[in-house]
């Protein structure tokens, strides 16, 4: 029987329960010591359950010098893999007083939540790794911490690094995480050489101005059955890459203070247009849908496209035998290149009980010999520092070689006030779709565009 | 009852304390690092007034979804398991073959999908264009995003679970009844209509009740395959709740579109249990 | 549930008449079978492919030469530990569904054999969670697990299997409880009666009378637990943090190329990993599907 003694006691569990909601962030505030060191104790208790079954602890235990635990998360990638692949045996085995380990996070859009849980619940490691699209609203939750007091006490040297990098990993003054990765986004073009060459053009040709690019596309377009069997140009599809080409056009999606959109100034819209023109004209594939633009690029079906760091590998390197050859893409108007500038950033969580330990393994990560493996093996990209950038087996590489010396003069990390840069894409990329698909015009869209990103930009900023 | 405590206490532990915690959260602002804020009715309202302004949509599009999807895969299902039903050699391959795309995990069926969508070059559009049909864009399609996911949600639906419980409940028809119908010289859809179908009304009940859900839920074929688009066309409620959730970090709005959610589906199911009463058979029986 | 339902043939309906008929039904059965195979034969080419076919036009439908060492390479791909996942998976989906065997066969007998106070009320809504969108509570959980064995034990249970395994051994699912107390419901009371004649306490009426012919309902629960544990994905990504613990479902999707992998195509390795991660299921719903579809019928389901 259930006795109503014993349900009543359950309901009270259950309304504790419900109290704890309220008190369950409570630690943020002050990180109490009883908490501290419940935290403390938990990585190795927590991995009780599973122990017996999953061996990392044992394996880890065998191969690292050091005792002292430090804990890095990353978002899941190839260069999360990487690590624990090469650089954390590595740096574990390099020095005997610290032993790293990995948890690596889902990708977004769950990976910024849950660090953001792991902080909340008093659970969270040492090193967090954080792009820019969540690297500020970290760092104003104070979820991170400024690093500038290690690197001082360490005599760390910055001569090498390139001022857009620091610049950009620096919160209210402070530098608050280091440049692991960078990227301009998607400035380049790439020619598939074979297609190009067989409708008479040859690589490179003149594609100063989008006028030209425009011409060569539909120069290059090839119809079979009243269908398009070629294309001839095909932008970078999404938000993110709509708004590189309002900035290209000298526009851009919101003001100055990241509070007021802006998508309706003629430089916005010029750049916007543009865009859209290609797939308006049956130049380019509908955008989504299932279309893999580099799919489609290498088995000839498109001419050129625009692109980012990723195409030395793909399609670069997936396909043998495959000719292609990359240049930058045009100037807008104002002489700007379509650019985002981009990081992924290490960094320090605030709440770390071995900060020195997580710096010490950020040092080892930013290391250029290091970095150059990991590139070479397209699992990651380059640290904005010189010695990385200009190492003549990277150089090797086209895209790399192309990109890199446009990073001085890229466009800044480009996010609203509040931080929500996904929620203003995801408003862009909806509302894009039918302009993709030919149902509409910008001009039938920009209305909806421009009060549905004002009220993403109107929000408050998450604390 | 011994017995049934660890039911119950599983479920005042893992059901009812979370769900009261949610119900609580779902009147606060709540962004994870910091502590939940009481903001009252605020999201509720927000929700139900329109300031939310993909609240409504998106629920009119998972109620497009599931009214298209619920008969489709239950007729569907039911089909298959009729066929399945009859005495064929094999039977034991067939139900395994019909089964098996169920077993294919979401990720993978959705790569799959997008392929055979790929409107220049896909398979799909290939072959109609040997019938000389220009395919249309299909996902990025806004009108027919929806209508695509519901193919690709078919394949996986139509021989799953629904299906071989639909089989059990068939082979739950006497033999018999069949026999003395056949000798009255009634015809096979005659048969079906009075007697199979209303022997089966109990399971097609079941199923009629899990399936309205499911389809309220469905989620992971839109995040995987659309992402909620084109122009929000597969923006589904529990996408929204998602998005809301972990993109925007607004955990207690989530919270309260969770709650509202919760009492939609519980309303939809008292009203077909109570419809139920009028079209289900049940034989007498020592039902407790 | 009736009693008639023992003499439930399997396998049988109204035999469709004439041999003509019958190949009709063959006929149609496998034209059916071969739309729905389409896609999945596509998955097992696409799994057999070299990475050069996977971006040919048009698509290749049978690799040239099938690269049937993706199914070895898919172990050690880029350093994704494919087969941690595939061993966490297992101890996971087992750990849970013996739970959920266990407490639903209890709470089933509970409902199904005794009278108590409440027992209805509770049994509504035992059916009501039926209904409960997991949605609900995922937020609330999450801060549960990590909370409540915080202040008791001094360490949290996020990032362990706890999450995962312990609601399955405390009740499992309504699904479950409700299937084997239909079952149980109409074993006739008279066989336990027999058992307390002969001495046999409630334990013992269990264990010796009713599971035994309790059997395929047992597996159905059995099978469609596991599945259900098998595939599961949104708690896994909730609880677990560390790769090392992370089962198939979740790891998955270390094959599908992120935005951010500036690497080659892999999405033969990605079918690969997904046919490899069905392919238990497969094969227990091959083996016992018999079984299982006579648990079902014999539970009669009955709202």
């Amino acid at each position: 029987m259930v006795t109503r003694r014993r349900f009543l006691g359950g309901l009270g569990a259950s309304v504790l329960l419900a109290a704890c909601g309220g008190t369950a962030a409570a630690p943020t505030q002050a990180p109490a010591p009883p908490q501290a060191a419940g935290a403390a104790a938990k990585p190795a208790e927590s991995t009780k359950p599973a122990a017996g079954q999953t061996a990392p602890a044992a394996a880890q235990a065998a191969t690292g010098g050091g005792t002292i635990e430090v804990r890095v998360h990353f978002r899941q990638g190839d260069d999360a893999t990487w690590q624990d692949k090469k650089f954390i045996p590595e740096f574990n085995k390099s020095q005997s007083k610290y032993v790293v380990k990995q948890d690596t996070l889902p990708p977004q859009p769950e990976y910024f939540p849950k660090v953001a849980a792991l902080h909340a619940t008093g659970t969270i490691g040492d090193v967090v790794w954080a792009s820019d699209a969540g690297f500020h609203s970290l760092a104003f939750r104070k979820i991170i911490r400024a690093i500038d007091d290690l690197a001082k006490a360490d005599k760390y040297d910055f001569s090498d690094y390139l001022d857009i990098g620091i610049k950009d990993m620096t919160w209210e003054g402070k530098l608050t995480g280091m440049p692991w990765g960078a990227h301009s986004a998607s400035p380049l073009l790439v020619w598939n050489v074979d297609v190009v060459n067989k409708a008479g053009i040859k690589v490179p040709d003149d594609i100063s101005t989008y006028e030209k690019l425009h011409d060569a596309a539909t120069k290059l377009r090839v119809v079979k059955d009243g269908k398009p069997d070629v294309f001839g140009f095909a932008p970078t599809v999404g938000a993110a890459e709509i708004f590189q080409w309002m900035r290209a056009f000298g526009g851009s999606p919101w003001d100055a203070t990241g509070k007021k959109v802006t998508v309706r100034s003629p430089e916005a819209m010029a750049g916007f247009k543009e865009w859209a023109r290609y797939f308006a004209e049956d130049l380019s594939p509908a955008p989504g849908g299932g279309t893999n633009l580099n799919q489609l690029f290498a088995a000839g079906k498109i001419a050129m496209m625009q692109t980012g760091y990723s195409v030395d590998f793909s399609p670069g390197k997936a396909i043998k035998d495959f000719k292609w050859d990359v240049t930058l893409m045009p100037k807008g108007p104002t002489g700007k290149l379509p650019t985002n500038f981009t990081i992924n950033g290490i960094t320090i969580a605030t709440k770390s009980k071995q900060p020195e330990g997580a710096w010490q393994y950020l040092k080892y990560l930013m290391d250029p010999d290091n970095q150059i493996e990991i590139v070479l093996s397209g699992a990651g990209r380059p640290a904005p520092r010189k010695s990385v950038l200009d190492n003549p087996k990277l150089q090797e590489l086209k895209g790399h070689r192309v990109m890199v010396p446009i990073f001085p003069i890229s466009d800044p990390w480009l996010e609203p006030d509040n931080f929500r840069i996904e929620e203003a894409r995801t408003v862009v990329d909806q509302l894009s779709g039918p302009i993709g698909a030919k149902q509409a015009k910008v001009e039938d869209k920009i209305g909806d565009i421009e009060k549905q990103l004002q009220e993403v930009l109107d929000k408050p900023r998450a604390e | 009852m011994l017995f049934a405590a660890p039911w119950i206490v599983g479920f005042l532990l893992f059901t009812l304390g979370p769900m009261l915690m949610s119900l609580y959260l779902g009147f606060t602002q709540y962004s994870i690092a910091s502590p939940p804020k009481w903001v009252g009715l605020a999201n509720f309202v927000k929700a139900l007034s329109g300031g939310d302004r993909l609240f409504w949509p998106s629920l009119g599009r998972t109620a497009v979804y599931a009214g298209v999807m619920v008969p489709l895969s239950i007729c569907g299902s039911l089909l298959v398991a009729l066929l399945l039903n009859q005495r064929l050699k094999a039977a034991s391959l067939f139900r395994t073959l019909f089964f098996l795309p169920s077993l294919t995990p979401i990720v993978a069926s959705a790569v799959l999908w997008r392929w055979l969508f790929q409107p220049e070059f896909g398979a799909i559009n290939t072959l109609l264009g040997y019938v000389g049909v220009h395919g249309p864009r299909w996902l990025a399609d806004p009108k027919l995003a929806m209508p695509s996911l519901m193919v690709m949600a078919l394949w996986g639906a139509v021989g799953g679970a629904t299906m071989v419980i639909f089989l059990a409940g068939l082979q739950g028809v006497p033999v018999e009844l069949h026999e003395a119908a056949q000798i009255d010289g009634a015809n096979v859809v005659q048969r079906f209509w009075a007697i199979t179908l209303p022997m089966i009304t109990p399971t097609l009940f079941f199923n009629l009740v899990l399936g309205v859900i499911a389809a309220l839920r469905t989620f992971a074929p839109a995040l995987v395959a659309t992402n909620g688009g084109p122009d929000y066309a597969t923006w589904f409620y529990i996408l929204h709740l998602y998005q809301t959730a972990f993109q925007n970090v607004e955990m207690g709005y989530g919270a309260a579109l969770a709650w509202i959610f919760f009492v939609i589906v519980v309303s939809l199911t008292y009203l077909n249990v109570r419809l139920s009463r009028r079209w289900v058979y049940y034989e007498a029986g020592n039902e407790g | 549930m009736s009693a008639r339902a023992e003499a439930v043939p399997v396998g049988r309906a109204a035999a469709g008449g004439l041999g003509l008929g019958r190949v009709g039904l063959h006929v149609a059965a496998l034209v059916l079978a071969a739309v729905f195979m389409a896609p999945f034969l596509f998955t097992i080419s696409v799994s057999l492919k070299a990475p050069t076919e996977l971006y040919a036009l048009p698509p290749v439908l049978i690799p040239a030469q099938p690269q049937w060492s993706n199914y070895l390479d898919v172990w050690s791909f880029r350093g994704i530990p494919f087969a941690t996942f595939y061993q966490n998976s297992v101890l996971i989906a087992v750990a849970a569904t013996l739970g959920n065997l266990l407490a639903s066969t209890l709470s089933a007998y509970g409902f199904a054999r005794f009278r108590w106070r409440g027992r209805d009320f509770v049994f509504m809504v035992l059916l009501s969670t039926l209904v409960l969108p997991e949605e609900v509570v995922i937020i609330p959980k999450f801060l549960m697990f990590h909370l409540v064995p915080q202040a008791l034990l001094g360490a949290t249970w996020i990032d362990t299997w706890w999450p995962l395994i312990l609601p399955a051994w405390l009740g499992g699912r309504a699904f479950d409880v409700f299937l084997l107390r239909q079952f149980l419901m109409q074993i006739p009371r008279e066989m336990d009666e027999a058992a307390v004649i002969d001495g046999a306490g409630y334990w013992q009426i269990l264990i010796r009378v009713l599971l035994p012919l309790a059997k395929p309902a047992i597996a159905a629960v059995a099978i469609f637990s596991f599945l259900n544990h098998w595939n599961d994905f949104i708690h896994p990504l909730i609880y677990l943090s560390t790769k090392d613990k992370f089962p198939l479902s979740v790891g998955l999707r270390w094959f599908q190329q992120q935005p951010s992998d500036p690497t080659e195509p892999r999405e033969h390795m990605l079918m690969a990993a997904a046919l490899l991660m069905a392919l238990p299921c497969i094969a227990i719903f091959f083996s016992m599907q018999r079984y299982f579809v006579r648990g079902i019928v014999l539970s009669g389901l009955k709202g």
